[in-house]
């Protein structure tokens, strides 16, 4: 019973810090997720999207400083030589307009990938986090109106059954 | 774990007054909960506990729910039909016992280890190992979340495996799939996925799990028919090696119940309406989650160590129904009577948001239940501690003859074991097949000789032959380095692969052997839309043919059935499938090879708007698997050289019914290819005795658009040309014409390369078994067809028919500029 109550994910309140991690390709380097939705888009209706960038999210709520959780981007969550990763506090570097929709698996779903984050920022030595959610971002850049961006998440990047999605105007 | 919600046990649909309910009720709170309860099982709960003089536990209900589902219990294989066939009638008791069994029973193959009883058919593999083989079916998961669906679907088969016996070692994987046209363009109701996602979703599930787990995705297929595109259908398999020692299991009084993996969530609980609101985006709770690989892995890896050093009695896996199904089987075992008492608070839980009736049947992932002696915990402790997977002591197993669960001292479940796995009324339905009358005479093909070109290409192009490349470039099918016979063959790797053959020596240590087993397949919905009887037989035939193509010894194979149908209740549809289980049981008679497993999924309808349903088209899904005494001697279906003889196995007759040709010319009331048993027994063995003893150089059966489109696959994927000369194949007095002998897709046949210095060899062992040279490979990359009067009837450039064989996939994907190759292509041709 010990160890088990031990690994049960503690309660969260509103006072636990939550950082977001966003991890997205290096300029230059080829991203092939972002190809491949690109070449999608016409099957939805969508012809007018000039880039495509997707970036992996991870969300942290833990007792860890921005500057753990940095480190635990730095070390485990991007790949050093062909990925960039930033703390969704930090400023961004500006970007052109853009939609900006989001796929992250509902709460009542388990999320392996987010357990193994969970484990290995623990193996880093750093502060555990109670829990770890993942999702992703794409970016699309270009004239689209808020019906295609709709559906572009319902039909080619998600499914209400699993994901709870946001679409935002940036 | 005091948190715990204990208030949900009394909400929802809480079986409050049983005992006074009148059918009506019942139903109602049968319909609330979704136990998918019939009347008769409803009255059979109500009686007995009528008689103990108490309302059932809502945990109870759910336990006997589970136990008693289709999925657990295959009610409708087990219980009686009455079967109307023409003007006869039969009465059958249980059409699985009468039909699959049955013919299992009466071969009494000595390879057969342990079947139809535990997680997966077991046969005998050498002297020391055994080999584990289950197909599955996980359509509804994977209709509804086709990546997530998929995922668990592969992840529980593979626990089928490693709880089947004491464990076996997963070796491969396999995939086939059922969709509708991944370009369709008809309507489909809203909550119903495009089958280009269905499929594209799938699989990356399958991938993806594989892959993880290092287990190689090497054997499979896809079948295209529009009529799946409410209710895709994915069978998965696992094939696993243990040792013949660890074949059988059992629970001793005493043993402690012990549950490895995975926590137990509130995941998979189907229909189950929970009251909390505390829970923010899960109004609508998924009976489908997100596989863990991982975990599974370390499970896989920890549960090997453990059985070979002999810490556990018995071991099952948590399927459909979770710890109620899989405790519940286990306490079946143990002594005379059977039992078990758990203290369920005891298990280990993701969430503190879960009702103690939900955790008793909740169907999280990645998780094991084993019968473990008490002086062997603290061993077995360390080995899966070791491996970093959690466990737990949920209670005892005894022989009390009751399953009895606790929460915290509040009693949750006591059933009498007698009733939990017997108490099921079996309730008789109606079935009936009316033989179609013979169609009107056809119009001659003779005249259509001109479209044979124009017919071949369209062959090669369809989607049920076409190139799966870009489906398996995907998986890795090489992983443990024991792929022999790989799925994509030929020069350039890519040309259709028989069967796959597995070397399992790797991954066990006996490098000194090389035995290896093959896996091959037979699926065609469109013979089962014509007759069902020829759709099993067919299937069969086309499961060995590809064994028999890569060099296994079919004389020792086993099949394992998957059965994909409508609705039970429609006497037509049961009908339907009654044929094709008796089709199963004469083919496997006929070819002297048993069933070791099967599994059947029913109730694939869909309601359309005016509420009327519809049965998907019935499908039958045979796997096979045989030795391969030697992996040095396997042989691939591309053609060699030029210069070499071809030969031709079989009879070709006028059986063009539910044929590709029909549909490129739009022809019905064809023949539907029958097996003429005994004569494809004899070919099959005596071909099979060939090809092992190295007398053959390539073979590849013939099946879907005929001798030409083998021919043409055996040509372009050796780049190797090949000339054919009509008048010289084998054939029946109704094929009399080289359309009709061209695409004709009578069973049992098979093209052959021979080189001329083992032509006699070849001869003299093939002796009693019709078959004919009718061609050679020549130079020229070209397919040559020579019509019955000498003249040449098609010359087709091997480039153009490959092209057209690998551009159909991924245009209908939408991705028209991927060719699925690996850089050679052969269009230098």
């Amino acid at each position: 019973m010990s160890a088990a109550a031990q690994a049960v994910p503690k309660p969260v309140g509103a006072e636990v810090p939550r950082y977001v991690v966003e991890v997205g390709m290096k300029p230059g380097n080829p991203d092939p997720a972002a190809l491949a939705l690109q070449s999608q888009l016409s099957s939805v209706g969508v012809a007018s999207v000039t880039e495509v960038r997707v970036l992996a999210l991870y969300e942290l709520r833990g007792r860890m400083t921005a500057a753990q959780a940095t480190l635990a981007a730095r070390d485990l969550l991007a790949d050093p030589v062909t990925q960039d990763y930033r703390l969704d506090r930090q400023a961004a570097a500006p970007l052109p307009a853009h939609w900006r929709l989001e796929v992250w698996l509902k709460s009542s779903m388990t999320d392996p990938v987010g357990e193994s984050v969970r484990k290995a920022v623990k193996d880093l030595n750093l502060p555990e986090p109670a829990t770890v959610r993942t999702g992703a971002a794409y970016q699309l850049f270009g004239r689209l109106q808020k019906s295609q961006a709709d559906r572009v998440l319902e039909r080619l990047l998600s499914n209400p059954v699993i994901h709870r999605v946001t679409a935002e105007l940036r | 774990m005091n948190a715990m919600k204990t208030e949900a046990e009394t909400s929802g649909a809480a079986p409050a007054a049983w005992l006074a309910a009148a059918p009506r009720q019942l139903a109602e709170m049968n319909a609330r909960a979704g136990w998918s309860l019939d009347a008769g099982e409803l009255a059979a709960v109500q009686t007995h506990f009528r008689a103990l003089k108490r309302e059932p536990t809502r945990a109870e209900v759910e336990t006997l729910a589970q136990t008693w589902s289709e999925h657990c219990k295959h009610k409708t294989f087990t219980s009686p039909i009455l079967y109307r066939e023409g003007k006869s009638t039969k009465r059958i008791k249980s059409l699985l016992k009468e039909t699959i069994v049955e013919a299992t029973a009466k071969l009494k193959k000595p390879w057969c280890l342990s079947v139809f009883e535990d997680n997966a058919g077991i046969v005998a593999f050498d002297k020391k190992w055994a080999l584990a083989y289950k197909v599955e079916t996980h359509n509804h998961p994977c209709a509804v979340e086709p990546y997530g669906g998929a995922e668990t679907g592969v992840g529980g088969v593979v626990r089928d495996v490693l709880g089947a016996g004491l464990g076996a070692k997963p070796v491969l994987n396999t995939d086939v799939f059922c969709f509708a046209p991944p370009d369709y363009d008809g309507p489909l109701p809203s909550g119903t996925l495009h089958p280009k996602r269905t499929l594209t979703s799938v699989v990356a599930g399958v991938r993806d799990y594989g892959n993880r787990m290092g287990i190689p995705t090497a054997a499979g297929g896809v079948w295209f028919d529009a009529e799946y595109r409410h209710n895709p259908l994915v069978f998965v398999g696992t094939v696993g090696l243990l040792p013949r020692s660890a074949v059988k299991k059992s629970v001793k009084p005493g043993d402690l119940i012990v549950a490895a993996g995975g926590r137990t969530g509130r995941d998979g609980l189907h229909g189950a309406t929970f009251s909390s609101a505390a829970l923010d985006d899960s109004a609508s709770v998924s009976a489908v989650q997100i596989g863990h690989a991982i975990n599974e892995k370390k499970l896989l890896d920890a549960l090997l160590r453990a059985r070979d050093r002999g810490l556990y009695r018995g071991v099952t896996d948590c399927g459909a129904g979770g710890f109620s199904s899989a405790v519940g089987e286990m306490a079946a075992l143990c002594g005379a009577r059977g039992g078990a008492a758990v203290d369920l608070e005891k298990a280990l839980f993701k969430t503190t948001e879960i009702a103690p009736w939900e955790a008793w049947v909740s169907e999280s992932q990645e998780r094991m239940v084993f019968a473990v002696p008490k002086e062997k915990l603290s061993a077995f402790a360390e080995v899966f501690s070791a491996e970093g997977v959690e466990h737990c002591v949920l209670g005892e197993f005894n022989d009390s003859g009751r399953l009895k669960v606790a929460w915290t001292g509040t009693v949750l479940v006591d059933l009498d074991l007698e009733f939990l796995h017997h108490g099921v009324p079996r309730r008789e339905r109606q079935a009936v097949w009316e033989t179609p009358k013979p169609a009107a005479k056809r119009a001659s093909r003779a005249a259509r000789r001109g479209e044979a070109g124009a017919a071949l290409r369209w062959c090669l192009a369809h989607l049920n032959v076409c190139s799966r490349e870009w489906i398996i470039r995907q998986y890795d099918h090489e992983v443990q380095a024991g792929t022999v016979v790989k799925p994509l063959q030929g020069l350039h790797h890519d040309g259709p692969g028989d069967a796959t053959v597995i070397w399992p020596q790797a991954v066990v240590g006996e490098e000194g052997s090389y035995r290896g087993f093959g896996v091959g397949h037979g699926m065609n919905p469109s013979y089962g839309k014509l007759d069902p009887y020829a759709m099993a037989f067919s299937c069969v035939d086309e499961a060995l043919s590809n064994l028999v193509c890569s060099g296994a010894d079919v004389s020792q194979a086993s099949l394992l059935d998957n059965f994909c149908w409508g609705d039970p209740e429609d006497p037509k549809e049961l009908g339907r499938l009654v044929r094709a289980a008796i089709g199963c049981r004469d083919a496997a008679l006929a070819f002297g090879a048993p069933f070791i497993s099967g599994k059947d999924s029913l109730n694939n309808t869909y309601a359309d708007a005016k509420g009327a349903k519809h049965s998907i088209p019935g499908t039958l899904l045979i796997s096979a698997t045989a030795p391969v005494p030697d992996v040095r001697q396997a042989v691939t279906m591309d053609f060699k050289t030029a210069n070499n003889s071809v030969y031709m196995v079989g009879v070709t007759a006028d059986e063009l019914g539910g044929s590709l040709w029909e549909a490129f010319a739009g022809e019905t009331g064809g023949r539907v290819p029958e097996v003429d048993g005994k004569r494809a027994k004899a070919a099959l063995h005596a071909l099979s005795a060939a090809i092992r003893s190295g007398l053959v150089l390539s073979a590849h059966d013939i099946r879907e658009g005929g001798l030409v489109t083998a021919a043409a696959e055996m040509a372009f994927s050796g780049e190797v040309g090949v000339s054919i000369d009509l008048e010289r194949v084998p054939r029946a007095k109704d094929a009399a014409d080289p359309v009709t002998i061209l695409f004709s897709e009578s069973q049992s046949r098979f093209l052959l390369e021979v080189t001329p210095e083992k032509e006699k060899a070849f001869l003299k062992a093939m002796r009693g078994v019709t078959l004919a040279r009718v061609g050679q490979t020549i130079a020229n990359p070209i397919l040559r067809v020579v019509d019955l009067d000498s003249r040449t009837l098609l010359e087709e450039r091997l480039g153009e028919l490959k092209a057209a064989w690998q551009r159909t996939l991924p245009a209908a994907l939408g991705w028209p500029g991927l060719n699925g190759h690996n850089g050679h292509n052969g269009s230098s041709r």
